[in-house]
């Protein structure tokens, strides 16, 4: 616990020293904003043209969406340093031999490295999404319904940050970082984006019970807009919810370690 | 000497290639990107025909041609001139013989060339046999489809390269280049077909610079206003070349001037 | 007493695929005492900083046994990290962006350092390094002679027990090396931290090294004090003499005539021959203007060793 609260200072310090950069501060976190901009302008054209999507209308997908980036947004900004290129450079430039003297744990110590506060304009934008999405969805922002959607966001942010450590896990061996994490990330997060509803059984059981990405999105918004859901992914699944995220960040930290273990026989 | 800016192309296609499977996770993602795509549109399509001129068919072909052009737009070597521009190692490119502009931009498109050939094309035409796609098949329609993909790559080249002239002036570049990025895809029709804007929208985007970027080329594609796209295309690559080499020539001058 | 570190019988193979281990570390052993200033020298792949990366718990030993401070490396790396510091002279421990003054602040609360005690030896170390005119500015636009000085200042704050430094003063102009090495020399007489040096720059050995340990393919090849190693392996000591004027012949007897250009002569003589003598006999024979005694050059007995021209025997161990 001691070390969290270490890495959190840490990672607020490091955030905050973009404010000596104002420029690409600003510009950062208008391009954050504008990214998801244009995806909310999407769903609303598109939905404007078709009015439904798997009987969701587009203030509910707007609800999904809008989750996915505040949970994206918290993933990116903390995971930057696992970016698959700069975290192989970090391994096989012995710069991890550093982090190694440090007397912090080295996970969080790469992730308090460089925290993206541009990631602010992704967050900001996403909560303004989901906002909007409930209020035409007609949901009434009971205590218990604000917490579901905290819920939501820090479970959905905990599997994505989980598949780049995971990501970074597989680095430790392979010397390289490798795009199918970005697979995972970028591409489970549009998945999570849509009703679970369109996909196939097969997509539905991977994102739901495998990578939960879907899972933390989906299930508390079918809570969130009282729908019952797809089959092997109704709202009953909800309890399931933080004990996935948890086991997935589990397993995530596991392999790290074990990639650490590696570096330290093999010599990295 | 234009032997020589082919033979920079042909080395750039040669590097390429060398490393074309290196990065198969980048293809998985393509592919994956373009699979949830097509769930979500073949959903959408589920109680329609046709929507603003578009019927499932049409709509497949534009998820597939977009995942096939993506990496040819945004390529992994995005901001490598940039980078070279602020470490100063654009010196050592200055004092070779030959154009600065074209050198560059013939090795760029040689490389495009072969991610067009050896990669991206993989997953479309994966796609073309499994979702029957509207891929073109006379000789004159895969001519024109040819066509609209060189032109993508190159007019891709010059407006990469001119937001990367940005480096020149501000040690900021890529906040920038994010600021422009996310607006022009989404007006090249990367996140929804043009065809689904409204009516303003749509008649801007079709004369736009980053039209021919991937909405035009998805058009050659799916055999609708061909001759059009491809001369918007023409148009805004020869308008691109002036626009880089005006941007180049002052960048330079300032850089000779600040250098003393 | 317990030594700061103790090495025995050390090994580390690096597995290759298709192909045998490569030996990077070879039985190493050796002690080395609270307090004492160590050079660690040899030639590229010789396995100086494999042996650090173990001493440090970065690496894992194929064989043998480490105690750092009591410690195993690997075993307790986290408890060590608090009572060791490592210096990598490429790499930074500092915060990029910040301005200096804070990652000062963050080096002391990552070594749980109460607040007051950080500040007032921060202050000091500011102010012995003279860091001061640069607390304001982030570590990105510092020199590389101003960043090495700020990693010495974060890496002692935390006053460790043990000190690995990695090619601290590599790439340093000749002043920002001075203040490098009077820092040091400092530190470790007020404190008594020990250090260990990994260097190839021996001039940083003559200045602050009491003891010097040279590694080649693995294995130590000498142990024990740099005047000891130039007494035993060095080349013969040369007098240079500037004559007043050009006589006809010059000759002493005891020494060899080596080079002659204008009026300067250069004499070689073995170490078995005292400088005093010589010089008495060139003072006697003939008009002198003026006279330089040049030592052997450290760089040169060890590049000999390394060539195998000369093999001491451990003379410490």
């Amino acid at each position: 616990m001691d070390d969290l609260r270490l890495a959190v200072r840490l990672g607020r310090a490091s955030a905050a020293a973009y404010t000596a950069r104002p420029v690409l501060l600003l510009t950062g976190l208008v391009g954050a904003a504008l990214a998801v901009g244009i995806e909310v302008l999407g769903v609303v054209l598109l939905l404007g043209q078709f009015g439904r999507l798997g009987g969701w209308d587009v203030h509910e997908v707007a609800l999904l969406l809008g989750l996915v980036e505040c949970g994206l947004s918290f993933a990116v900004a903390a995971g930057y340093s696992l970016e698959t290129s700069t975290f192989a450079a970090l391994v096989t430039g012995g710069e991890f031999d550093a982090v190694l003297t440090r007397p912090l744990s080295p996970l969080l110590w790469v992730l308090s490295r460089d925290v993206q506060p541009r990631e602010l304009g992704r967050l900001a934008v996403g909560a303004a999404t989901v906002v909007w999405g409930a209020h035409g969805a007609g949901v009434r922002w009971t205590p218990a319904h604000v917490g579901l959607a905290v819920l939501s966001v820090g479970c959905c942010a905990t599997v994505l940050l989980a598949i780049h450590i995971l990501g970074a896990a597989v680095t430790f061996r392979t010397g390289q970082g490798t795009e199918f994490v970005n697979a995972f990330i970028f591409g489970g997060a549009t998945l999570a984006s849509y009703p679970l509803q369109v996909f196939d059984l097969s997509l539905r059981v991977v994102f739901t019970y495998l990578v939960p990405v879907a899972l933390t999105v989906y299930v508390p918004a079918l809570v969130l807009l009282d729908r019952p859901g797809a089959p092997w992914a109704g709202r009953s699944l909800l309890p399931l919810v933080p004990v996935a995220a948890a086991g997935v960040l589990g397993a995530a930290v596991f392999a790290w370690r074990g990639g650490v273990n590696h570096y330290q026989r093999s010599g990295g | 000497m234009p032997t020589a800016y082919l033979r920079l192309l042909a080395a750039g296609f040669r590097q390429q290639s060398r490393s074309a499977y290196a990065n198969l996770g980048g293809l998985v993602t393509n592919v994956f990107f373009g699979v949830v795509r097509s769930a979500v549109f073949l959903a959408l399509y589920r109680q329609r025909r046709a929507v603003a001129g578009l019927d499932v068919t049409a709509v497949l072909t534009y998820v597939w041609v977009v995942q096939a052009l993506f990496s040819v737009v945004y390529p992994t070597w995005q901001w490598e001139f940039a980078r070279r521009v602020r470490s100063g190692d654009l010196a050592v490119d200055l004092v070779r013989p030959g154009d600065l502009w074209l050198a560059t931009g013939a090795f760029d498109l040689g490389r495009n060339l072969s991610q067009l050939l050896l990669r991206s094309s993989l997953p479309l035409l994966g796609a073309a046999l499994l979702l029957h796609l509207r891929l073109p098949t006379t000789p004159p329609g895969i001519a024109a489809l040819l066509l609209a993909f060189g032109l993508a790559a190159v007019l891709s080249f010059e407006f990469r390269f001119l937001q990367e002239c940005t480096a020149f002036r501000t040690p900021d570049y890529r906040g920038f280049g994010r600021l422009l990025l996310f607006p022009a895809y989404f007006l090249a029709g990367f996140v929804i077909p043009v065809d689904f804007f409204p009516p303003e929208l749509q008649a801007v985007a079709r004369v736009s610079p980053v039209y021919g970027l991937l909405a035009g080329p998805v058009h050659v594609a799916q055999g609708m206003h061909v001759l059009a796209s491809l001369a918007v295309q023409v148009g805004w690559v020869l308008v691109g070349a002036v626009g880089c080499r005006l941007v180049l020539a002052r960048s330079l001058r300032r850089v000779v001037y600040a250098g003393g | 007493m317990r030594p700061a570190v103790e090495v025995r019988g050390l090994r580390r193979e690096f597995r290759q695929r298709g192909r045998p281990p490569v030996v990077g570390v070879d039985g190493l052993d050796f002690d080395i005492a609270p307090g004492e200033f160590v050079g660690y020298a040899g030639p590229n792949g010789a396995g100086k900083s494999t042996t650090v990366k173990m001493l440090a718990g970065i690496l894992l030993p194929t064989a043998g046994r480490v105690l750092v401070d009591g410690l195993v490396p690997w075993r307790d790396r986290r408890r060590l990290t608090l009572r060791m510091s490592v210096v990598f002279g490429q790499r930074s421990g500092l915060w990029w962006e910040l301005p200096l003054r804070e990652s000062f602040e963050l080096v002391g609360r990552l070594y749980r350092l109460p607040a007051g005690d950080a500040a007032t030896r921060l202050a000091e170390l500011v102010d012995g390094l003279g860091l001061g005119p640069l607390l304001d500015r982030p570590v990105r636009v510092l020199s590389l002679g101003q960043r090495m000085r700020a990693e010495l200042a974060a890496a002692v704050l935390p006053r460790p027990a043990v000190l690995f430094l990695d090619e601290p003063t590599i790439g340093l102009d000749v002043e920002a090396k001075a203040v490098v090495r009077e820092f040091l020399r400092r530190r470790n007489a007020a404190e008594g931290t020990t250090v260990l040096l990994t260097t190839h720059d021996l001039d940083d050995i003559t200045a602050l090294c009491s003891r010097l340990m040279v590694i080649d393919t693995g294995r130590l090849v000498y142990d024990g004090t740099v005047e000891a190693l130039r007494a035993a392996y060095g080349t013969e000591r040369v007098l240079v003499v500037d004559l007043a004027d050009t006589p006809a012949a010059f000759a002493v007897p005891g020494a060899t005539l080596t080079r002659a250009e204008g009026r300067r002569r250069w004499l070689s003589f073995p170490r078995t021959v005292s400088a005093a003598a010589v010089i008495e006999r060139v003072l006697a024979a003939y008009d002198i203007a003026d006279l330089t005694l040049e030592e052997p050059d450290l760089e040169d007995v060890i590049r000999r060793i390394y060539r195998g021209e000369a093999r001491p025997e451990r003379n410490r161990s």
